[in-house]
């Protein structure tokens, strides 16, 4: 299957997958959907798996800096091939405050759709999606898998999304709204 | 291609540090008290320290994780705290050293080895200015593309190789090499 990496301009395709989005609850196969965040940016985290150290530290930075990412009204989804099982103890574990979404079944689609799934290791790679609040990439990194990418040019990006764009931070399009409960 | 991203904020005279500014080399290392690989790198620092003498200046930012790492703000605290007795690097070399029994009585034991006032010491530990520096030097890390911790800037670019003192000082050598040979150029 063809995999490049989707630049900015193109539209980011939707996904309905399922995640951590209730993970202090026994219901973990809640799914969730690009769609669910029109009118505001997000932030797509491809990573090749839970547990692996790098992967950890990444996201506990993403972790350590949300209310950077609120400010500029942004919400991040994490996206790798484990399943939702992995997802929780790895998010329990780590103490994480935004969904993780299991590109599980069948594997790997998410990631080969925005061009970023690496058939020799069988994970996706690591790489960075910022989507507009329009639902198109506004901006998009393929970073080596053993080098962790930090935020900085993350947030360089995110800050050249005019802010009159989004919509407040916690209403989707639908007008519901849309709480991420932190784990316990 | 590998990004090697700039320090945001350069080495200045508000930074803590342990050796001259002018040094041909600055290592800057933004570090989390309860890292087990800053801890292992402490010891690899002092040795560099050791080493270089006065050709390297070592600087350290906090860099806390603070969701992860329950009581990485409040050691980062603390050692700014001590440095107002001017024992920072002692505080730092303590709180490293004991990083498997961190707590708030780990903490106060260290105040106490180390012959601080604690009266002061206790009264600064509350002192919002402390938590605001903190927070300076975690975000100029985020700025600067710090990945993680300890992550290490040498000359002012993020340094992605293994942090061993076989490592470091193969690079610290190679700079100390083209500087004298700019010297030498001129």
């Amino acid at each position: 299957m063809e995999t490049t990496l989707l630049q900015p301009g193109q539209l980011a395709p939707n996904f309905n997958l399922p995640g951590t989005l209730q993970a202090t609850s026994i219901e973990t196969h809640q799914k969730i959907s690009l769609h669910d965040f029109r009118g505001m940016p997000v932030v797509l985290i491809f990573y090749p798996g839970d547990w692996n150290p790098i992967c950890g530290d990444q996201l506990a930075l993403y972790n350590e800096i949300l209310p950077t990412f609120k400010e500029h009204r942004a919400r991040l989804l994490g996206i790798s091939v484990d399943s939702v099982w992995s997802h929780l103890a790895f998010s329990k574990n780590n103490n994480l405050h935004y969904p993780l979404l299991s590109d599980f079944e069948p594997k790997g689609s998410v990631a080969k759709s925005y061009g970023v799934y690496d058939p020799l290791q069988g994970t996706s790679s690591r790489a960075l999606f910022v989507v507009n609040p329009q639902g198109q990439i506004h901006w998009s990194c393929l970073f080596p898998t053993g080098i962790n990418p930090g935020a900085d040019r993350l947030l360089e990006a995110l800050e050249l999304i005019p802010k009159q764009l989004c919509r407040s931070p916690f209403i989707a399009e639908t007008g519901t709204e849309v709480v991420h409960a932190p784990l316990s | 291609m590998l990004h090697s991203p700039k320090l945001k904020i350069a080495p200045n005279e508000s930074d803590h540090r342990i050796g001259a500014l002018k040094a041909p080399v600055t290592i800057v290392e933004y570090g989390d008290f309860e890292s087990p690989q800053c801890a292992a790198a402490a010891v690899i620092f002092d040795e560099l320290i050791s080493t270089y003498k006065s050709d390297l200046c070592f600087i350290y930012r906090h860099f806390p994780l603070s969701s992860l790492h329950r009581m990485a703000e409040a050691a980062a605290i603390s050692v700014e705290a001590a440095d107002q007795q001017l024992n920072f690097w002692g505080m730092h070399r303590l709180l490293y050293q004991n990083q498997i029994i961190l707590s708030p009585e780990t903490i106060d034991i260290i105040a106490v080895t180390l012959a601080l006032d604690m009266e002061t010491f206790n009264k600064d530990l509350r002192r919002t200015e402390f938590a605001e520096r903190v927070q300076k030097d975690f975000s100029s890390g985020v700025r600067s593309g710090v990945n993680g911790t300890p992550s290490v800037y040498l000359n002012g670019t993020r340094y992605n190789g293994e942090i061993t003192f076989a490592a470091l000082k193969n690079a610290i050598d190679n700079m100390l090499k083209s500087t004298s040979e700019f010297e030498l150029f001129y």
